[in-house]
């Protein structure tokens, strides 16, 4: 096996990077893929609390590039998804504690045994986000509609095309319908339009996220949801499905007749969904 | 309709949307000409070396860098020229 080592990264903290890895991880488990998703933001981890597996981490990250277990010890196996496993980041180590060189050869060690094999990267543009986007041969970069985060992800697809990384594409979260049609948030097409790359994945706020979150569960696991249906989505084009993408402001019900639809379950672009 | 009513209030305070673009628009911009002081050494001995292949340049440039003109970004050059017969 070849697989494919996805870098996800964002430059601005607190977009939703780690809730998307988790639910693009997952996604691709859920389509028969062997899925590892390392956490490579060392000292504050959290992949493992948006997956439910804080209470399972014997070893980590910095264990298994210092020698200190064997790979097979840090893989931690998700509860749910078969083949989704875990590398959690060290919680109580310095974040330069290793080498650019140490990440890409476990990187390419597991590109052996999985598909995929997905880089959170920590935020920033330092020396965790050099070692995170070293191994990678794609880039997923999340971004939301918000002048810093689109700010912050301009630069890091400069480094990342400064890095050789040919193939980035971006994920636009948070999108609130409601408030692009009344002209108070910027749209996918604004954002779009200035990064100058393509969209893998348009994703709608939903509140369901936090739930999910503090239940341990990916959201994908949830059909009621509407970004989880997207991370569905982005998961399928990841794996080589050509998929429309559907702009929320589009997807999102206005008439009382479609939020009724809605409710009901009777979504009437279903056609259109994974 | 509160849509509507909503969207006409916007334009006349300037809309959140088109000023958030126009701002974003603009620190990209400036971002993305930022260039290192080692990259402006590099660009300036490059230029002065091909102006010198035309014009009898003064050996250093009496005026150069970047400035800012308020969104604007310019590259600023100014050299001296030996005139003829001095």
């Amino acid at each position: 096996m070849s697989g494919k080592t996805i870098v996800m990264t964002s430059g601005k903290g607190g977009v939703g990077k780690t809730t998307a890895t988790a639910n693009v991880g997952t996604a691709l488990a859920l389509r028969s893929n062997r899925v590892v998703v390392i956490d490579t933001d060392i000292g504050l981890r959290n992949l493992d609390v948006v997956m439910g597996l804080e209470n399972r981490i014997v070893y980590d990250l910095v264990d298994v590039v210092e020698g200190r277990c064997r790979l097979e010890q840090a893989l931690i196996r998700d509860k749910h998804a078969g083949d989704l496993y875990l590398i959690a980041a060290a919680q109580t180590r310095d974040k330069d504690c290793i080498t650019t060189q140490q990440l890409v050869g476990l990187c390419k060690r597991l590109e052996d045994d999985f598909d995929y094999v997905i880089v959170d990267c920590p935020a920033g543009i330092e020396q965790g986000f050099r070692n995170a986007i070293a191994a990678a041969r794609e880039a997923l970069v999340v971004t939301t509609p918000e002048v810093s985060a689109i700010r912050d992800a301009d630069r890091v697809i400069g480094l990342l095309q400064a890095a050789d990384i040919r193939e980035i594409r971006l994920i636009i979260n948070r999108i609130n319908p409601a408030m692009v049609r009344q002209g108070n948030m910027m749209d996918a097409s604004d954002v779009l339009e200035m990064l100058a790359v393509d969209a893998i994945g348009l994703v709608p706020a939903d509140d369901r996220v936090i739930t999910s979150t503090n239940n341990g569960t990916p959201v994908v696991y949830d059909s009621q949801s509407p970004s989880g249906r997207e991370f569905v989505r982005v998961a399928a084009r990841i794996d080589g499905e050509h998929l429309t993408l559907i702009d929320p402001v589009d997807e999102t019900p206005t008439s009382i007749m479609d939020k009724v639809r809605n409710i009901m379950g009777i979504n009437r672009k279903a056609s259109a969904h994974v | 309709m509160f849509d509507f009513l909503r969207k006409n209030r916007n334009r006349g305070h300037g809309n959140p949307r088109q000023v958030a673009r126009e701002r974003v628009q603009s620190a990209i911009r400036r971002d993305r000409i930022e260039v290192s002081s080692p990259q402006l050494t590099a660009l300036r001995d490059s230029m002065l070396f091909t102006i010198r292949e035309h014009l009898p340049a003064a050996p250093e440039f009496a005026e150069f860098g970047i400035q800012r003109d308020g969104d604007e970004l310019f590259l600023i050059s100014r050299v001296r020229l030996h005139q003829q017969g001095h």
